[in-house]
């Protein structure tokens, strides 16, 4: 039976200040979009640490959709805990069904 | 090397293809570190100095079905996709079409040397092997299996002593596949009136079937591990100070060229597989092994307790400042086969 590899490191971290991890808004969505009709959607992070200490430092993409582009990473002006990338994307015909996309905020 | 692991997947262009001949298309998609790798096409060759890094996928075995595939082989460059300069990543990827004969079916690696310094206490040297199985072989309802895609942003971080999961994103594009994550692992070959156990380290290079005959020049730069041919006077065994066989060395006390265990070191694979020798005791052909992990196979390359349920990693690292390296395999349990 067919089977694909995933190979990745692990590196391990001193006790961080604050251990509170961020979250990621929207947890799960699910977004309707149109064949050859450019969509733009953001991608926020809440950064459940004092700012002062902590930030989030980048958002990466761990499994992309093909053509799909992702901003700068960008603070809230209203709020210093709040940041948000803005992915746009003008889907395919080969891409009709169910594209997946998976990220990952990192903090420090 | 700064290559911090990554996926192969493939898939086939028309699954219900039914000519002569099958097209499919090989995905790499590998990360680095950044910016020592450069940020462009054609990684890692783009990169200052590193322009003597190309190499293939390589056939490593049930060659004898690969399709075709090595008259034409994918070599192992990528293009820069993303960068994150803050965390020092960059994701690299590439699609590449081949053709093969149906009902192809072989196991392809990319192979290569060395992984940053891994475990505690830290060993370095080691080398990866990405392994994924091609099977073009039709399932019972007529249609060839499209593998799974899993991907996993390396590096992964974890606080110290905190016991973290890390999920494998995996998805798949049949309905109703059931996915499934397992450790890799390396599956020793045999040949010949032989079972070759693993376990049992033969330090005795005389053998009923000679295999390795003709001796190959051995061309290994440091950080740049190249299969080579069949060696002689190696057998099965890299013997202690030997030199030919060690570039094909699974052990970590294998140090460059030459094996430094006096127990011998174990080949890992050899080049082109002996097609059609059947056992006389086993009904089996001779094969070769399966290196799926290269340098980090579980469980020694992860602290004890480590667990992989349900393509979650369980981990739990205990020294601050180390690196570890993960190897797993994504398939399909399937009701086809």
């Amino acid at each position: 039976m067919s089977s694909v590899p995933v190979q990745f490191l692990i590196y391990v971290l001193p006790q961080p200040t604050c251990s509170n991890v961020p979250i990621i808004l929207p947890l799960t969505e699910c977004l309707e979009v149109t064949v050859g009709v450019m969509q733009s959607f953001n991608l926020s992070v809440i950064n459940l640490c004092n700012p002062n200490d902590t930030d989030i430092v980048d958002i990466i993409i761990s499994q992309g959709i093909t053509g799909m582009q992702m901003g700068n990473l960008t603070t809230s002006p209203i709020n210093a805990s709040l940041v948000y990338v803005t992915f746009t994307w003008t889907p395919q015909a080969n891409q009709i069904g169910q594209q997946q996309l998976c990220v990952t905020a990192y903090t420090r | 090397m700064h290559f911090n692991g990554g996926t192969i997947r493939w898939m086939p262009v028309d699954p219900y293809c039914n000519g002569s001949s099958t097209t499919i298309t090989i995905i790499q998609s590998y990360w680095w570190s950044y910016p020592i790798i450069t940020c462009a096409t054609n990684v890692p060759i783009s990169t200052a100095g590193r322009s003597s890094q190309n190499r293939n996928l390589t056939c490593i075995t049930d060659c004898s079905t690969d399709g075709g595939y090595s008259i034409m082989p994918v070599d192992i460059l990528t293009d820069c996709t993303s960068t994150s300069s803050p965390l020092g990543m960059m994701a690299s990827q590439r699609s590449v079409n081949t053709t093969l004969t149906p009902n192809a079916h072989f196991y392809l690696a990319h192979v290569g040397s060395a992984w940053i310094a891994l475990n505690y206490p830290a060993q370095s040297g080691l080398q990866w092997s990405l392994t994924t199985f091609i099977d073009l072989r039709k399932r019972s309802d007529g249609y060839i299996n499209t593998p799974p895609i899993a991907s996993v942003a390396s590096p992964q971080y974890v606080v110290v002593n905190k016991t973290t999961q890390i999920q494998i994103p995996v998805s798949d594009v049949n309905a109703g596949d059931d996915i499934r994550c397992r450790w890799s692992i390396y599956t020793p070959g045999y040949r010949r009136r032989k079972r070759w156990d693993e376990d049992e380290e033969r330090i005795n290079d005389e053998d009923d079937a000679q295999l390795y005959k003709a001796a190959v020049k051995n061309e290994e730069t440091i950080h740049t591990r190249k299969k080579r041919g069949k060696c002689s006077g190696c057998g099965s065994v890299c013997a202690y100070n030997s030199n030919c066989c060690c570039s094909m060395c699974a052990s970590t006390t294998c140090t460059g060229s030459t094996c430094t265990s006096t127990a011998g070191c174990p080949v890992v694979s050899t080049t082109v597989e002996t097609p059609g020798t059947l056992m006389s005791t086993l009904s089996y052909p001779t094969r070769q092994p399966i290196d799926e992990c290269g340098g980090i196979c579980y469980p020694a390359s992860v602290p004890s307790g480590t667990t992989l349920p349900n393509c979650t990693l369980s981990f739990t690292g205990l020294q601050t400042g180390s690196w570890y390296g993960i190897a797993i395999q994504v398939r399909i349990n399937s009701n086809y086969e």
